[in-house]
Formats: C-alpha cells, sequence, structure tokens
C-alpha cells in the first residue's frame, strides 16, 4: 500500500508540475491572471504530494518493506534507524525523489515571498522552476522509480524470474519476506556516517536554490523585465543556496577527513570539483551583482554567471549521477546519464538564446562605464576573472582534458593533485589580495595615493606578522608568501569593522559593543560579508598550515613499541578483534600517544570489515594547534603497520567554515525595519 | 520495468543471494559503493580482490628491503591506482596496489630514484599511474589551455574597460566642448543659482 500511494503521489506531483509549466508561461505570456494564479496554485500544490510520496519511501525505509527494491538496496535488518532514515538520499533513486522534494520547498518559498512583490516575472519563474522540477520527478517516474518492487513471475518461461516493477507485471507474487530480508544489502559503510546524515541534502539544497536566481534570471529575459527587480529578488536566494553549497563542501571535506581515512579534506577528486564549480561561479555572481545594483552596470555578465552558476549545477547532477567519472562519491552508471546531459544541454542552449536575443535588442546595455582601473567595481571585475579562471582551470583538469584524451587520443589520463595546485594557487593568491585591496577601495573612482593611504596600515601588520613568523623559525617562502596574503585580506576585514564601530563611538558616543551591534545591524551586508572574509582568510591558514607542514611517516611497530614523530611519541599497546552489533568484523589497535614524555591521549584506529569491504577509521588527536591522525594500515597481535599524519592548523579550516556560515547569514538575514 | 535475477529457490538459501545493484568493491579512498550496477563479472573479480586483500591487509607491511614505508609512500602518492580512476596509489588498498607498492620499494632498494621509479610504470602502464600526462602534446594542453583560457578572460576585462574609459572621456569631452560640466561640485553650484533666482 505504501508503495501505491507514494507512486500515485509521485504521479500527480509530475502531472501538477507539467500543467503548472503551461499555465504559467501561458498566463505570463497573454497576461491572463486567472492562468497565472491556475499555475501558482499548481505548483504549490506539488509540495503536498511530493511530501507525501517522500513519506511514503521513508516509512517503507523505516519499517523495513524490503519488497520495494530501493528500501532492498540501501538497508538491511541490522541497519540503525538513524541510517534508515538517511538511506533516503543514500542512493540514486531515493536521492532524486529527495531532490524534488527541495526543489517543489524553494519553489513554494518562492512564490510565498515574491509573488506580490514581482508579479510580472513570477509566472516566468514559476515556469522555469516547475520545468525543472518536472524534468526531475519524469526521471524519478520513468526511469529511477523509487517504488519499484520485486515479483516473482512464476509462469515466466524458460523457468520462472524475478523482477523489479513499479507496476504488478500479469501474474506475478510477491516474493518471500524471509527470502527479501535475507538478501537486503545494508547502505554503504562509507555513508554510515554522522556527515552523510548532513553533507549530501546540504548540498542538495545548495544546487536546488540556485534554481531560484536561475529561474528569475530567464523569467526577466522572458518577460523582457530587466529592470533590477530580478536581481532584488533573486539576491537573497543567491546567499542562501551559496550557505548551503559552502555548507556542504566544508561537511563533505570533514566526512572525508574522518571517513575515507588519507589524512585530507580535499583531493580534487572529479566529484569533489563537479560541486566545487558551481560555488566558484556562484561566488562570482554574489560579488558582482552588487555592482550591477549599486551601479547599473555588468547585466550581461550577471545574466552570463547565472546561467554558468545554473549549467554548473546541472553539469555537477549530471556528472556525480550518469557514471561518466568514477569517483568516492559519485552514483551508479544509471540511465539518467543521457536525459540528464540532455536536458543540461537544452536549458543552456535556451538560456544563451534569450540572452542573446535581448542583448541584441539592445536591452541589457550598463547604464554607467567604468572610469577607473582602481575603483571597485574594476576590482570586483578582476575578482570575476580570478573565479572564472579558476573556474576553467578546475572544469578543464576535472572533465575537460580526461574527457577529450579519450576520446581523441584514445588514452587515459590523471590529473593530480598537484597539477590542480600548480593553477589555483597562484589564482587564490590573487583572490586573497583581491579580497584585501577592494573592500578599500571606492566607488566609480579611486586615487593610487588615496589607495595607498587605507592600504597603510593592513599592509604593515602584514610585514610585521611575517617578520613575527620568520622570527619564530618559519623559513619556507611559499609559506610567507601564503600567510602574507592570508593575513592581509583578514587585516584588511578587521581593519574595515574597527573603523566603522571606531566611527560611531566617535559620532554617537556609544561603547563598543553597541557600536558594533549597531554597526552590523544598519549594514548586515557589507559587514557580514567582512565575516565572510575573516572566514575564508581563517580556512586559507588552516590550508596553508595542514599542507605545506603535513607530516606524513609509516612505520610497522612489535606490540609494546614506539615511533617518535616530530615531538610525539606513539606506542603500540594491543590488538583486539571484535564483531560490532551490525556484524562488522573490526581489527582494533590500542595506542598511547605522549608529548614531552607525558600521556596525552588513547587512541583506537581500527579497520572494519564489512562482509567484503574493509574501512579504515582513523584514530585522532585533536587540538587547535594540529590533529595527530593515525591510520591502522595492517596488524596482528605481534606488529602492525601505522601511517601517521601530524596536520598543523586543520582545525582551523572547521572553525573558518563556521565564521563564513555565520557571515553570509548575517550578511542575507532580513533586515528589521523599525515601524 | 528492470530484470534482475533474485530470488531463484537455490539462492534464497543464502545470506546474500545475489546483489541486484551490485556491492561495492572498489578500492582505495572509496572502496566502492553499493550504489554502482556493476556486471557480474566485475561483482567477481571484486569479490575475489577483496578476498586477497583480507588476506593481505592482515599482514603487517614487510620493512625487510631496507627501505622505509614512509620513502616507499612518497612516491607511491605522486602515482595513481591502476584499478580505480582518481585514487592515489598510497591510499589505494587493493591487492594490485599493494604489489605495485612492493614493486616500488624493490625498485627503490635496487637504487632506482623515485622518477625513475615512476618512468617505469608510466612505460609500462601508461600515462594515468601519474596526476600528470607524460605525453607531450596532452601535458602541454593540460596547461596551456588553463592558462589562454585566462589570459583571454583578463584580456576581454581590459579591452572592455579601455572601451568604456575611452568612450566616457570622450563622452565628458563632448559635454565640456558643448558647455556642459556634468561634475558634482558644478551641478551644486547650478542648482543654488538656480534656486536663488527663484527666490
Amino acid at each position: 500500500m505504501l508503495a501505491e500511494i507514494g507512486l500515485a503521489a509521485l504521479t500527480i506531483a509530475f502531472a501538477l508540475a507539467v500543467y503548472a509549466v503551461a499555465a504559467s508561461a501561458l498566463g505570463g505570456k497573454k497576461k491572463l491572471r486567472r492562468w497565472q494564479r491556475s499555475g501558482r496554485n499548481a505548483a504549490l500544490l506539488t509540495f503536498p504530494a511530493l511530501l507525501l510520496s517522500t513519506f511514503m519511501l521513508v516509512i517503507a525505509l523505516m519499517t523495513e518493506q524490503y519488497q520495494l527494491s530501493y528500501v532492498y538496496s540501501v538497508t538491511d535488518p541490522q541497519t540503525p534507524a538513524l541510517y534508515r532514515f538517511t538511506a533516503l538520499w543514500g542512493s540514486q533513486r531515493g536521492s532524486l525523489l529527495f531532490w524534488s522534494l527541495l526543489m517543489s520547498l524553494f519553489t513554494g518559498a518562492a512564490i510565498a515571498l515574491n509573488w506580490r512583490g514581482e508579479r510580472r516575472l513570477m509566472p516566468f519563474a514559476i515556469a522555469f522552476m516547475m520545468a525543472t522540477l518536472a524534468f526531475f520527478l519524469g526521471l524519478s517516474l520513468f526511469v529511477e522509480n523509487p517504488f519499484e518492487r520485486w515479483w516473482l513471475l512464476p509462469q515466466a518461461a524458460p523457468s520462472p524470474r524475478e523482477i523489479s516493477s513499479a507496476l504488478i507485471p500479469p501474474g506475478a507474487v510477491a516474493p518471500s519476506e524471509a527470502a527479501l530480508r535475507a538478501g537486503a544489502q545494508g547502505l554503504n559503510p562509507l555513508l554510515r556516517h554522522f556527515g552523510m546524515v548532513i553533507h549530501p541534502p546540504m548540498l542538495y539544497l545548495g544546487f536546488v536554490g540556485f534554481t531560484i536566481p536561475f529561474a528569475f534570471a530567464m523569467a526577466a529575459l522572458a518577460a523582457g523585465e530587466l529592470s533590477p527587480g530580478w536581481i532584488k529578488a533573486t539576491r537573497r536566494w543567491s546567499l542562501i543556496a551559496w550557505i548551503f553549497l559552502s555548507l556542504g563542501l566544508i561537511l563533505g571535506g570533514r566526512w572525508a577527513y574522518d571517513v575515507l581515512g588519507w589524512g585530507g579534506y580535499w583531493g580534487w577528486d572529479p566529484v569533489e570539483n563537479a560541486a566545487f564549480l558551481p560555488w566558484l561561479v556562484g561566488t562570482a555572481f554574489i560579488h558582482s551583482v552588487m555592482i550591477q545594483e549599486k551601479r547599473g552596470m555588468l547585466k550581461l555578465w550577471n545574466m552570463l554567471l547565472v546561467i554558468a552558476t545554473f549549467s554548473a549545477v546541472m553539469f555537477g547532477t549530471f556528472a556525480t549521477r550518469s557514471g561518466v567519472i568514477e569517483s568516492v562519491h559519485s552514483f551508479a552508471r544509471s540511465q539518467v546519464g543521457f536525459p540528464m546531459l540532455a536536458f543540461w544541454a537544452a536549458v543552456t542552449i535556451i538560456a544563451l538564446g534569450l540572452l542573446l536575443w535581448r542583448w541584441g535588442q539592445g536591452e541589457l546595455s550598463d547604464e554607467r562605464q567604468f572610469a577607473n582601473l582602481l575603483s571597485r567595481e574594476s576590482l570586483f571585475v578582476l575578482n570575476n576573472v580570478v573565479f572564472i579562471a579558476l573556474f576553467i582551470a578546475i572544469f578543464w583538469g576535472s572533465f575537460g582534458l580526461p574527457i577529450l584524451s579519450e576520446l581523441v587520443f584514445d588514452k587515459e589520463v590523471t590529473i593530480g593533485a598537484e597539477t590542480f595546485e600548480f593553477f589555483v594557487v597562484p589564482l587564490f593568491i590573487a583572490m586573497y589580495i583581491l579580497m584585501g585591496v577592494a573592500p578599500l577601495s571606492a566607488w566609480s573612482a579611486t586615487s593610487l595615493p588615496r589607495l595607498g593611504a587605507a592600504l597603510r596600515l593592513p599592509l604593515l601588520l602584514t610585514a610585521l606578522s611575517i617578520l613575527a613568523l620568520a622570527l619564530s623559525g618559519t623559513s619556507l617562502l611559499v609559506a610567507a608568501v601564503g600567510y602574507g596574503v592570508v593575513l592581509f585580506a583578514a587585516y584588511v576585514a578587521l581593519y574595515e569593522i574597527y573603523r566603522g564601530a571606531k566611527a560611531r563611538r566617535q559620532a554617537l558616543d556609544e561603547d563598543w559593543l553597541r557600536a558594533l551591534l549597531a554597526l552590523f545591524r544598519r549594514n548586515q551586508r557589507r559587514y557580514g560579508g567582512y565575516v565572510v572574509h575573516l572566514g575564508v582568510t581563517v580556512i586559507g591558514i588552516g590550508i596553508i598550515g595542514s599542507t605545506v607542514f603535513q607530516t606524513e611517516v609509516q612505520h610497522t611497530l612489535q606490540r609494546g613499541d614506539a615511533v617518535s614523530v616530530r615531538d610525539y611519541r606513539l606506542r603500540y599497546d594491543d590488538f583486539i578483534r571484535a564483531q560490532a552489533v551490525d556484524g562488522r568484523m573490526m581489527n582494533i589497535t590500542a595506542v598511547t600517544l605522549f608529548r614531552d614524555g607525558v600521556e596525552i591521549a588513547k587512541m583506537r584506529p581500527r579497520i572494519d570489515d564489512y562482509d567484503q569491504m574493509p574501512m579504515t577509521i582513523a584514530g585522532a588527536h585533536s587540538t587547535l594547534e594540529n590533529d595527530f591522525y593515525v591510520l591502522l594500515i595492517g596488524g596482528d597481535r605481534e606488529r602492525a603497520t601505522f601511517r601517521i599524519y601530524i596536520n598543523p592548523l586543520v582545525n582551523l579550516v572547521w572553525w573558518g567554515g563556521l565564521l563564513l556560515i555565520m557571515g553570509t547569514i548575517i550578511a542575507a538575514y532580513p533586515k528589521v525595519v523599525p515601524k | 520495468m528492470s530484470s534482475l535475477p533474485l530470488l531463484s529457490p537455490l539462492r534464497l538459501a543464502l545470506k546474500r543471494p545475489v546483489i541486484p545493484t551490485g556491492n561495492p568493491v572498489k578500492c582505495g579512498r572509496a572502496n566502492g559503493s553499493p550504489l554502482q550496477r556493476f556486471d557480474r563479472n566485475w561483482l567477481r573479480f571484486g569479490v575475489a580482490v577483496s578476498v586477497l586483500l583480507l588476506l593481505v591487509a592482515g599482514r603487517p607491511q614487510a620493512q625487510d628491503s631496507g627501505v622505509s614505508d614512509t620513502e616507499v609512500i612518497q612516491v607511491a602518492e605522486r602515482m595513481y591506482c591502476p584499478v580505480c580512476e582518481n585514487i592515489p596509489l598510497d591510499e589505494c588498498q587493493t591487492t594490485a596496489c599493494l604489489e605495485w607498492k612492493e614493486e616500488i620499494a624493490a625498485q627503490l632498494s635496487a637504487g632506482r630514484t623515485p622518477q625513475q621509479v615512476i618512468d617505469s610504470f608510466v612505460a609500462r602502464f601508461g600515462d594515468h599511474v601519474v596526476g600528470l600526462p607524460q605525453d607531450p602534446l596532452l601535458r602541454a594542453l593540460t596547461f596551456l589551455l588553463p592558462a589562454v583560457a585566462t589570459l583571454l578572460a583578463l584580456s576581454a576585462g581590459l579591452y572592455t574597460f579601455r572601451r568604456f574609459a575611452g568612450s566616457q572621456r570622450l563622452s565628458l569631452k563632448r559635454e565640456a566642448m558643448a558647455g556642459g560640466d556634468f561634475s558634482d561640485a558644478s551641478y551644486r553650484q547650478r542648482l543654488e543659482n538656480d534656486v536663488r533666482a527663484l527666490r
């Protein structure tokens, strides 16, 4: 019954989405209010329909309805309740349904917030949002149906066979419950981690969120309503999507660090990069959109960035789900690949076609022009060049060259981390420099002496910091340069906040706390942005520390022996083999960590064996200064091999991420207007 | 509608009769994903690899070649797994990768430099075992395209800026020749004059 209700609700949602596209497009084009309202209502109704459908699948997962082939493939009787729930997005079919639910939720929220304010744009925006939703629902219904069930065909020739089908085939009978329970597979062990409870939903929210600015941009092009209205309507949506995407990327890094057992958080893996690409273009858009709002410039460019962001979202979804690339994160080689590629290409071509049409009619010309190379708008354009260059380099290394090489030269190539770093390190240095200089430059025009005067104090602080680092024994040039540019950007952000609070204190005689709070309240976007910049600089310090100064060694120890690594000493104490309640065998080692002769931690690095799949669980001793991270490579009671990493400042990556999220929330939080 | 052999009576006797969506037997960081639908041959291959892996992984790695594990890792981290795409060799735990690491240790102990070891693997297995193509054309493409695209983007930005700045200077000059002055101070002065005249 659950499957029938879920399937019926999914079908209704699909029909509603298709109807909403037609009614909204017709209502928008012919300016027919009735059709517009009808399209809106249909769009709103997709949410309860999808909520019901998703609820049915969740119940099926929680109550072990193994006849549903999805439940069968992602859970087993030993799966804990939390992971039964998260199995909703643990595989292709469930995650497509979940994606659609989030899309309908975002559409409902966009309608609730923007229907009155953007009446001319909304019907077209709904049509674009619903077209995207209809596509994903179509995939769920016709290609990757989460409500397919196992059926036995006793009369099939030449022998009885089993099939998976959403509808009941003629003459089919349900397989026995016991057989299904015995065969159920369980969730991928890599996904049994708290990070997986929130990492995929955050990424999906980010991906889905960027559909809203895209839909508004397309609506503006379709309706010919190219006033700043669409920018105002989508600014907050872009920030919300950006928060979720950032959070998804950070949590993904944390999950990789904890679970994948390789001592790092970013491997330049193609699927990691596929999620990073929309973030890069989205970040460029969030910056350049300010120029359009404040100066009426870069209208064409902003449209291009919105299209590129959505296109990158669709490409990322395609890359993850089509099996075109092998990766830790990728879903199956499934049948969704071709439809997704076709949808991605179609949407991109239609969007660019609309853009060229309006551009040809001269409707995207700028209201002002660049006057000065040092003006803030010029520096923002440079910032955009850096982000786009990063996008091109990462796309080329992850997808462009490997695909070209295989198609044209019939050669498989791998683009490794060092090659990516060759490109991205100089570009990130440029990004940090611009992050420092641009906030001190004025809109429209800035003279070099004036900018120089504003930069004097942050540059002096940076020079002093580099000197302090050199005196403390940091002799690596790459670290000095890295820390220098990162600290420069941090000092500028702090200096700007300090200057603003000081001005308030002097003008209004407020205390520091009051002045700071009022400063943030009065200009959330500006000062929230500075907090984001601070977050990015803290992440930068963490990345430089944990990569440039990382220590990595591997040693085999006899039981009772110890090894010294820098000022630490690790002793191998014991080996235990045990079986967990979910059936996995665990090879656990007990080790003790000493620093300067004093015991500071006991750790249990282990290898879990999930039937056919070994998984390395690191032991880690974490401080703000560094992580002592140890992996068990293999061993027995007498001796064991350990790989040891010391990752200095790695925790700043997570703390910086938190700061970045806080800053974005400040910037995006609705302003309270006093009555 | 998909068709998968699942529940034949013979298989029901087993705990895991069949794995319809392919259970994970991949390598390295991933160790695979149960979401992937490998065909049966891949599945069998994977099971065999895993069984071997479990046998091998249970043993500590030998250090009797005169080369330390750390030296081997330093070479292995510059290489990639021959079976799994995009998984660095030092992280990968498949049998193939463990054998490669043993071979790296053997070559290092025979006096070869890390680069010579890597070159020998590239010569035998191809470009995809290292993180940068060794083929000159592919290597050039790897570096050139992003560099050229960045330079083009920068040139386009500068050209646009100069065109805009040039047209603005021209328009200001024309306004000045026509007696117009659009600076803030003079505009404010004219406004004040007009207001004074109205009084």
